[in-house]
């Protein structure tokens, strides 16, 4: 049982490192969630856990901590209709804008375990009449150096490649290797994952056409959700369009504009075409 | 309403399909084997088909065989669901006509989104 005192001191380094929002009412999300590294890390109990981060200051264990706290449920195709409107309205218009020179970059921000990212991936390689031969660069990133590496492998559970996933994709996208199913690598290639706190103002890695950050600020402190808002804004193309959780997209008033009529698409306050 | 009619030889798979699927608010009818689910099809053929393989008296995929065979079986969605969960499996499911792929065990999550995978919900 995570004591009061504890939930407090684990609640400020999340806040602090990731703008978690965390509330009194979660420590048994915070126990389960730690379950994990604490096995990992050889502690015996959550508990120990956090003793040893109190005791020892190790900003790596206090970082891997918040980690795992930052984590999220994710499944594939999450959110499905927005995987139409990429399709069908935004690429079609930023082909035109960018013509055959440069390619369209996608950024799944807060990318968790990577299905959001490889599902872009599918739709995409599956797609050839919209977008023709248009060279597209997909980059997933998030906090979590474990979901990042979970997203690199590409090896999910039968439970997780059950949900959102057509029994088709499967079958065409994925290959069985023992009790896992794993992306086969064509699919791979086409997707790089990084690690990156949305908390931190960019680096010069260029600007991104369509910035996926879906049901990511809703975890957050509303300090968080404008820094992010802001980082998110400063990578994005003026002509790009931001995608968002159902219920997230008024985070995004200001620098970006909701869409009429499309749940979550966001474009900047001064773009008017949306659909081809 | 739509129809589903769950086609498994384990009573307690069929109770617990039949919990989630009335939740999701099907019109559900069970059958413990093959050629019970046939007689079922002949007198009402659902909107969709939960079926299990390996089963006594006829399995799934000969039932799926015969299904696809008779008026207007060519109309229900047949979602497999099954503990064959390997890739070979799976993809001759597929090509003998099956619409969807539950590997068990299966929770209410999972059978849900392959309902709408399959275009029922």
């Amino acid at each position: 049982m995570v004591t009061a005192e504890d939930m407090l001191s684990i609640a400020s380094e999340a806040g602090r490192i990731a703008g978690l929002a965390i509330r009194p009412e979660q420590g048994a999300m915070i126990e389960s969630r730690l379950s994990g590294l604490a096995r990992a890390e050889g502690y015996d109990s959550v508990n120990a856990l956090i003793g040893a981060m109190k005791t020892r200051k190790d900003a790596k264990l206090t970082g891997a901590a918040v980690e795992a706290l930052a984590g999220r449920d994710t499944w594939f195709f999450r959110q499905r209709e927005q995987y139409d409107l990429i399709l069908n309205d935004m690429l079609p218009v930023l082909a035109r804008a960018r013509g055959r020179r440069q390619p369209i970059r996608i950024w799944s921000a807060g990318c968790s375990t990577g299905q959001e990212a490889y599902s872009l991936a599918m739709v995409l390689a599956e797609e050839t009449g919209h977008i023709g031969d248009l060279a597209i660069e997909i980059v997933g990133t998030d906090i979590s150096r474990r979901a990042i590496e979970r997203a690199r492998a590409g090896a999910y559970s039968q439970f997780d490649v059950q949900r959102g996933l057509s029994i088709h994709r499967l079958v065409k996208h994925f290959e069985q290797t023992g009790k896992d199913w794993r992306i086969k690598t064509a699919l791979r290639s086409m997707v790089r994952f990084e690690q990156g706190n949305l908390l931190t103002p960019p680096e010069d890695t260029g600007l991104f056409d369509i910035i996926l950050c879906r049901n990511v600020l809703t975890a957050l402190t509303p300090e968080a959700r404008k820094r992010v808002i802001a980082n998110l804004s400063a990578r994005c193309a003026d002509d790009g369009y931001l995608l968002m959780g159902e219920g997230e997209a008024a985070y995004a008033a200001g620098p970006f504009r909701a869409v009429r009529g499309q749940k979550g698409i966001l474009t900047r306050p001064d773009v008017t075409e949306m659909a081809a | 309403m739509k129809t589903c009619l769950v086609v498994d030889d384990s009573r307690v798979i069929r109770k617990v399909a039949r919990r989630i699927l009335e939740g999701l608010e099907f019109d559900c009818d069970e059958a413990g084997d093959g050629a019970a689910a046939l007689d079922k099809c002949r007198a009402r053929m659902p909107d969709a088909i939960l079926l299990d393989w390996n089963m006594p008296v006829m399995n799934g995929m000969d039932f799926m065989a015969a299904l696809r065979r008779e008026p207007g079986g060519t109309t229900p969605v047949v979602v497999f669901c099954t503990t064959e969960n390997d890739m070979q499996k799976i993809t001759e499911a597929l090509r003998a006509g099956a619409d969807e792929y539950i590997m068990k065990p299966f929770d209410s999550e999972i059978l849900q989104s392959k309902l709408e995978q399959a275009g029922l919900l």
